[in-house]
């Protein structure tokens, strides 16, 4: 019976979903409405929503890095179904000034759920399981003209770079504080933010950002001194810091921090340079630079070269300890005038032991800004160097196949592995295939494009992990085992959405 | 089998595409929305004082729903601002006290000829399962509900719950207000309204598991020629039918429901009065039912008739409505309870209830609500004051 529900749920909910997709098609003309009282911009604001069905999974027989260091446990299958979306409405602006709230949930719908396929974060897991989940994620008041744009609560901070929504699960980041864009000088734009929350993708608390950039001592519990009760296990944290910050299971623990942030984007014709500048009190300072230069290589054909350059220290009473490292990359790129897209990009990451984790950076707080972040590694890792290379193809404008656009990506991450080096990990790549339909648009869309009506996401990536180490001789010169150790796997994805 | 439903999932939309009636579910979609502000104080002579102070409401977005086939979902919030204490003893957020969002409502409706069945998640509003709107965030319930005509004059109700999620809570579960349902609540609902100034209700509540309830109601008013109305009516609750989870002496339901009411009335231009009786000859308590706040006469802000160890309860109302100014309405109401029971594990106390409200406009309002409960027993004397505005769009 329960079965049966479900499925006259799913026939009913895309029978409604299609037929929004046909009335998209219909000439939308209103009338403009003058908002003179408080009831008028109650009543004349706007509604935006996504119904999506999202679906992944991960087979691998260890398990993988990023996620969960420490967990080397055999037999790992990661996955996760959903349906959800998001409902939000904003109140039309009366004198420059609007109010907007949105509502963000994931749950549970056919598929594997199971507690032990936990761990991708489509679903609130924070209990134990896979559950449903609902937050009130935006709920902010804006003041917006021509040149200034401020907005105070929670909201949703797509383009700051290292805080953006990394909307790579069921539902993105938000952010909580206030925000001030100025674009009053021809060509630039200045962001200037004061941030005291995140929420996480499947959160449904917002958190400071010393824990929003998942800081952990690595190995567990500490003692008063800072040095791992475990001492089986390779302590993340390096320097002097205050060991009561943390808790039992070495996870931060103390005051919340905020993060003050300003950033400055300039563009004039076929350049663009971009600084920012991210300060989490009392844990790190980064900077962040990234400049594109791009021209017109023929007729059919444009390119362009960009770089980026970033570099994080610790801050005030270094809650992390040591913080001392940095990456840069290089980017070219070429595209056609009839839909083709190739890149090739490299990436290096500092190594320093005497730096959390290496050098590793923090980048939890949105996008990882790596060139070669992918599906899976996002190249932040200490000491990587990473060279990727891909191309977009855009079906519907090269006449192929209309509505549909596919990707390719392929990269190698080199990562420190010599036995001497404490924050050795396993080299690998990963190849990746992404493809968009829509039953909106025939052509002139990417990967991840905002469009409104319906639309499917695919993607899948394979991840090579290379396994020939002496895992053995680096327990014997550091003492423990090497913190993770990842088999090859595959990570799949699917997306349907419907976006009004 | 999951194969087939990712088939169902994926191609469903290529199927029904062509569907023109389904594009004006979207284009006459309609959106509804509250902000609610409530502040509860909570003093009693124990010190176990609470109040918190939150701010919420709900956004709601229907496709048209005079189409066959609708859908419908809602979110209602409850966030804390401000200084608090104890806020998880005001019952406006979780049962921790930490803010609480959930999904009320997400159903896929079908509209027949006089008839509507309606399955997901869905507040709901019968005797002994209601939303219960008392705070910001409502109970709502999980299941299939159908409401139609069966009978000349009948309106035939047929529901069946398999989840439940209070009003302190994000989440849908197995458990009721008095006890875990295991295997659900199915509830039939009868409607007669065929006879002259007489309304009959019964409802029929079946959980093997827990216990199940039969109710029924008479409503029968007059109408004069000036338009004022006297009315008299008339409830009876009985449970039985002990489940594995049934919990007799437990205040909110159990399988020992035994309570009669009545209730009096007369209701003019701008005052209304009632006079309300009850006796719960019953030990179980009737307070929450099966979920939300049971429907019986005596029933005020906080005292009720609705206890266990049969109280007997009388409820005195009185309701007058200002006349209209230039900023809107205003209704001011006084009720006294007073309840004795006739079981010494019992609580006996009187109440003294006022309310002021003022309409300002149809969608926007101010609430203050006032209660002292004076125990005749141990139990601690209490004061409940609640300040609640609202502007709903």
């Amino acid at each position: 019976m329960e079965k049966m529900h479900r499925t006259i749920a799913i026939a009913a909910l895309f029978i409604l979903v299609a037929g929004a997709y046909a009335a998209d098609n219909e000439p939308n003309i209103e009338e403009p409405v003058v908002i003179e009282t408080i009831s008028d911009a109650f009543k004349h604001g706007k509604v935006k929503g996504l119904l999506r069905y999202g679906a992944q999974h991960r087979d691998s027989n260890y398990h993988v890095l990023q996620d969960a260091p420490g967990d080397v446990s055999n037999e790992k299958v990661q996955s996760y179904s959903a349906i959800g979306g998001y409902l939000g409405y904003e109140t039309a602006p009366l004198h420059n000034i609007s109010l907007g709230a949105t509502f963000y949930t994931s749950n549970p719908f056919l598929g594997s759920n199971a507690d032990d396929r936990k761990g991708l974060g489509g679903l609130y897991e924070a209990d134990g399981g896979q559950d449903s989940y609902h937050v009130l994620g935006e709920a902010f008041i804006k003041y917006q003209n021509d040149e200034h744009r401020v907005v105070v609560g929670r909201q949703e901070m797509p383009d700051y770079r290292f805080i953006s929504l990394s909307n790579i699960r069921f539902t993105p980041f938000t952010h909580e504080g206030a925000t001030y864009e100025n674009t009053s000088i021809e060509g630039l734009k200045l962001n200037v933010a004061y941030i005291t929350g995140q929420k996480d993708r499947n959160g449904i608390e917002f958190q400071d950002m010393v824990r929003s950039a998942r800081v952990k001592t690595g190995c567990g519990a500490v003692d008063v001194s800072g040095q791992c009760i475990d001492t089986g296990s390779k302590q993340t944290i390096r320097g002097d810091y205050d060991s009561s910050n943390f808790d039992a299971f070495g996870n931060y623990d103390g005051e919340d921090k905020e993060m003050p942030m300003i950033g400055a984007i300039y563009s004039q014709n076929n350049f663009t340079a971009e600084a920012w500048n991210y300060y989490v009190n009392d844990f790190v300072n980064t900077l962040y630079l990234y400049g594109k230069y791009s021209f017109n290589a023929s007729k059919d054909w444009k390119l362009a070269l960009a770089t980026q350059y970033s570099n994080q220290q610790d801050v005030g009473s270094s809650v992390a300890g040591n913080v001392d490292t940095w990456f840069y990359g290089l980017k070219a790129e070429a595209t056609s005038s009839n839909g083709m897209h190739f890149f090739l990009n490299y990436n290096e990451v500092s190594y320093n032991e005497n730096s959390y984790d290496g050098g590793s950076m923090f980048v939890r707080w949105g996008t990882p800004q790596m060139f070669n972040s992918f599906q899976v590694q996002d190249s932040e890792l200490a000491g990587t160097k990473s060279v990727g290379v891909g191309a977009q193809f855009d079906l519907g404008a090269l006449g192929i196949l209309d509505s549909t656009v596919i990707r390719f990506r392929y990269a190698d991450y080199n990562l420190p592995d010599d036995l001497s080096m404490i924050d050795a990990r396993q080299d690998r790549t990963e190849a990746t295939f992404d493809l968009r339909y829509s039953f909106t648009k025939t052509s002139g869309f990417g990967i991840f494009t905002q469009m409104d009506g319906l639309s499917i996401q695919f993607r899948i990536a394979y991840d090579n992990f290379k396994n020939d180490y002496d895992y053995v001789g680096y327990k014997a010169i550091h003492g423990y085992d090497f913190n993770s150790v990842t088999d090859n796997f595959v990570d799949a994805r699917i997306y349907i959405d419907y976006v009004f | 089998m999951r194969f087939k439903y990712v088939l169902t999932c994926l191609f469903s939309p290529v199927f029904i595409v062509a569907e023109s009636s389904i594009v004006e579910a979207f284009e006459n979609a309609s959106l509804h929305s509250q902000i609610k502000f409530f502040s509860y104080t909570i003093e009693k002579e124990t010190g176990e004082d609470a109040y918190a102070n939150a701010i919420g409401g709900y956004l709601k977005y229907s496709t048209d729903t005079k189409q066959i086939l609708y859908a419908t979902i809602q979110f209602h919030t409850s966030q804390a601002i401000g200084y608090n204490h104890n806020p998880e003893d005001t019952a406006l957020f979780k049962d921790n006290g930490e803010a609480l969002t959930a999904n009320s409502e997400a159903y896929i409706g079908w509209n027949g000829t006089d008839r509507v069945l309606k399955v997901g998640n869905l507040m709901l509003d019968t005797p002994m399962i209601n939303d219960d709107r008392t705070r910001i965030v409502p109970w709502s319930y999980q299941g299939m509900a159908y409401t139609g005509k069966a009978f000349p004059d009948t309106k035939v109700q047929l529901y069946h719950i398999s989840q439940i999620r209070s009003y302190t809570s994000d989440t849908y579960t197995k458990e009721s207000a008095s006890g875990q349902i295991g295997s659900g609540i199915t509830m039939l609902g009868l409607h007669y309204y065929g006879l002259n100034n007489i309304a009959l209700k019964s409802f029929y509540y079946y959980a093997p598991d827990l216990y199940s309830t039969f109710i029924v109601q008479a409503n029968y008013k007059l109408i004069f020629n000036n338009e004022d109305l006297f009315c008299l009516n008339m409830q009876y609750f009985n449970s039985g039918n002990a489940g594995k989870y049934a919990d007799t002496e437990n205040k909110n339901g159990g399988d020992d429901i035994d309570l009669l009411a009545v209730k009096i009335g007369y209701d003019a231009e701008d005052w209304r009065t009632s006079l309300s009786y009850s006796q719960n000859f019953g030990i179980s308590g009737i307070v929450k039912g099966y979920g939300g706040l049971s429907k019986v006469f005596t029933t005020s802000m906080i005292a009720n008739g609705r206890g266990n160890y049969k109280p007997e309860t009388w409820m005195l109302k009185t309701e007058y409505d200002f006349p209209y100014g230039k900023w809107g309405q205003s209704e001011m109401a006084f009720t006294y309870t007073n309840t004795r029971t006739k079981d010494s594990r019992g609580d006996d106390f009187d109440a003294y209830y006022l309310h002021w409200r003022h309409q300002f406009k149809i969608d926007a309002s101010l609430y203050v609500r006032y209660e002292n409960l004076e125990y005749k027993n141990d139990k601690s004397d209490a004061n409940y004051l609640r300040i609640i505005a609202s502007y709903r769009f």
